[in-house]
């Protein structure tokens, strides 16, 4: 049975599965939801008020919304109660937005402030939490995050649509409205995407909204407001880290180089990352030691290695594009924003090595007169490690874009020994200019894979050429036809996802591959 | 933009069960589907006279399960479940797969976020490349990328019989 059938009868067989589920009636769903959300809330607020000062000891709803309070040790899947006793194996995963705080840390805990005077064990809530997490709607949790600023400590929830804030400084203190400039009404469906605050754009605010379309908005914290700041949209959309099941913050005896801020355990390692969140302005530095006092820089590591190491979809921001590439480890390369295009290598996802730059890849020469925003993206074949990398010309529609490959995905070269698959400099222009599609790439030996130039009638056409590339490459190389054609296909697709999400327009219009 | 909402509660009945397979199919989860699909529904309804009059609004719905944090829904409902016990959930819980099928959603789950939900939404809804891109916000091409290295991804990890190598 092919994998398609395969799929296609489990996606039945699930559809199957929920067939005897009736649907009941809309009203009563409702009034569910509204319960569940009035049951969290509740259970909340009692949190709030009653497990400040230890951990031994959960207080949640009942049913009926009246309190419940049981022993520590009741197991979550057999109490009726709510269990909110915060073991370690419990906290794995579930403090999001870490961050240093005065003595100790700070965190979200399930939606809720929490502290932690060493970060590991002890969490607890704050006696003042801000106002909406103890309103009347629960809501997502992944909706809701937590900032540290200087000192004062910044809650943005946007569960409900329209985002709003709060901030305080000091434990006691009230905490004030801090109001979303321009934010939509409430009502239309939003999530939280990310929040960065770093030295160089300060707190920034990502969301998505539903508006006839999905949009994302940026804000920035400016006095008592945020106000919105879509030049900075692309730069906030990094995540912030959140400590899984393997990273941990470090004890607070653990003491990072001046400037760092950001301290984990993994492994018995510790790493640290320049700026609160392990960014700023684009770029994150990296360092790492095993006694907690002796520290020793690495190189400029991925932004969000900490927070997502093991996410392998391509990203759609100016972050680094990480993969996975077998014996060899971790891979990402990333822009400065400027000129230049860098490649790092990881054995394990935490310590980076810087292991070459494009120009040194090539001899790419990426031009210092323009900008090349870009970062290089990594695509990761049967064989061998591919790169792109692109140039746009301002205010001409004029593209440069490389194509790289090692020699083999066992064999990454460290320095100039990289191959080159082809070059598409004037063939792009004419996509721009001329509506006309015409690719060449990815590998010499074959004079290419794929040669269309007509973006409307080159469909079918492309089809066949693949199919003829293919046979060639797969006498070349002893494979089957269909995976030569599989690697084709694959290779061409990510070439077209790769030009579109570079503004490339039209693009992605050429090819209905599906 | 269409003109007049469809009753909410006809839109319901029907987008229902195919919603809940897919969140079923996302989280694994039998007990917390429900909750799941029934927040999805229930966003949508706060704003159903707009919500209601766009092209498509069981597009929305979906988009607004799969862009939360399955998770961190999954964390939640577990905890909600057990409050909800109290007050006796009657509801009709999808029933338990088979385990050859069972595996092959798991491997699913494993792959990366944007290649389950592609996947979910083309092999449990049968929705086009057109369809998965508007509900995910993301090109075509990039649909068809994500299930390009789904599809490579789970034949390395499904064997012919279906289960796992």
């Amino acid at each position: 049975m092919s994998l398609d059938s395969r799929l296609r009868d489990a996606g039945q067989a699930l559809t199957k599965s929920v067939e005897h589920c009736a649907p009941g009636d809309a009203e009563a769903m409702v009034r569910q939801s509204r319960r569940r959300s009035a049951i969290g809330a509740v259970a909340v607020v009692f949190v709030v008020a009653l497990a400040v000062g230890g951990t031994a000891f959960f207080v949640t709803a009942g049913g009926d919304g009246a309190p419940v309070a049981g022993p520590a040790s009741t197991p979550l899947d057999t109490a009726g109660p709510l269990e909110l006793t915060w073991t370690q194996h419990q906290l794995d995963g579930r403090i999001t937005y870490p961050a240093r705080w005065k003595e100790g840390y700070v965190g979200l805990l399930d939606g809720v402030v929490a502290t932690s005077p060493d970060g590991a064990v002890d969490w607890t809530v704050l006696t003042s939490q801000p106002p909406m997490l103890s309103g009347s709607s629960a809501g997502d949790w992944s909706a809701i995050a937590l900032v540290v600023v200087e000192d004062d400590l910044v809650v943005i929830d946007a569960r409900e649509g329209r985002p709003i804030a709060a901030q305080r400084s000091d434990d006691g203190a009230a905490w004030r409205d801090v109001p979303f400039v321009g934010a939509t009404a409430p009502g239309s469906e939003g999530s939280l995407v990310s929040v960065l605050a770093s030295e160089e754009v300060g707190l920034v605010a990502v969301r998505d909204s539903y508006e006839s379309g999905w949009t994302r908005d940026a804000w920035a914290l400016s006095g008592d407001a945020f106000v919105p700041a879509p030049d900075l949209l692309a730069i906030a959309a990094m995540p912030l880290p959140s400590w899984s099941a393997d990273v941990r913050p470090a004890p607070m005896n653990v003491v990072p180089p001046a400037g760092v801020a950001v301290v984990a355990e993994r492994g018995g390692r510790y790493t640290g990352f320049v700026g609160e969140d392990g960014v700023e302005a684009g770029r994150a530095m990296a360092y790492t030691s095993v006694d907690g006092r002796s520290w020793d820089p690495i190189a400029p590591v991925a932004a969000d290695v900490v927070a997502e190491c093991n996410e392998l979809e391509w990203r759609r921001t100016v972050t680094p594009d990480i993969v996975e590439t077998g014996p060899l480890g971790w891979f990402a390369a990333g822009s400065d924003g400027c000129v230049s295009g860098v490649m790092w290598q990881s054995g394990n996802g935490l310590d980076w090595h810087r292991i070459a730059e494009l120009d040194q890849i090539h001899a790419w020469v990426f031009q210092a007169a323009f900008p090349s925003p870009f970062p290089p993206v990594f695509l990761v074949e049967e064989e061998r490690v591919v790169v792109y990398a692109a140039q746009r010309y301002p205010r001409r529609s004029l593209w440069n874009a490389w194509v790289g490959r090692s020699p083999t995905r066992e064999t990454v070269p460290s320095d100039g020994a990289w191959g080159r698959y082809g070059e598409w400099t004037d063939r792009l222009e004419a996509v721009i200019e001329d509506e006309l599609l015409f690719v060449e790439a990815f590998d010499a030996t074959y004079e290419g894979l794929v040669r269309c130039t007509d973006a409307h009638a080159g469909a079918s056409a492309a089809r066949e050429d693949f199919r003829n590339r293919s046979d060639q490459i797969a006498a070349a190389e002893g494979i089957s036809p269909q995976d030569a054609y599989d690697r084709s296909v694959g290779t061409f697709l990510a070439s077209v996802e790769w030009l579109s999400r570079n503004g490339c327009e039209g693009a992605e219009d050429f090819w209905s591959f599906g | 933009m269409v003109g007049v909402p469809e009753p909410f509660d006809r839109f319901y009945a029907r987008e229902y069960r195919r919603v809940l397979a897919l969140a079923y199919g996302l989280s694994g989860s039998r007990s917390g589907v429900e909750d799941m699909t029934q927040e999805s529904f229930a966003a949508a309804f706060r704003d159903w006279d707009r919500v209601g009059r766009y092209g498509d609004p069981g597009a929305w719905v979906r988009r607004v399960l799969v862009n939360r944090s399955v998770s961190a829904w999954r964390r939640r409902v577990s905890e909600l479940r057990a409050v909800l016990r109290l007050g006796g959930d009657t509801r009709a819980r999808p029933v338990e797969l088979d385990p050859a099928v069972d595996e092959v959603w798991g491997e699913v789950r494993r792959l990366p976020k944007r290649q389950a939900q592609v996947v979910a939404l083309m092999y449990v809804e049968d929705r086009s490349i057109e369809d998965i891109a508007a509900i995910l916000g993301c090109s075509t091409g990039a649909v068809k990328q994500h299930l390009f290295r789904a599809r490579k991804r789970l034949a390395e990890r499904l064997d012919e019989d279906g289960g796992v190598r």
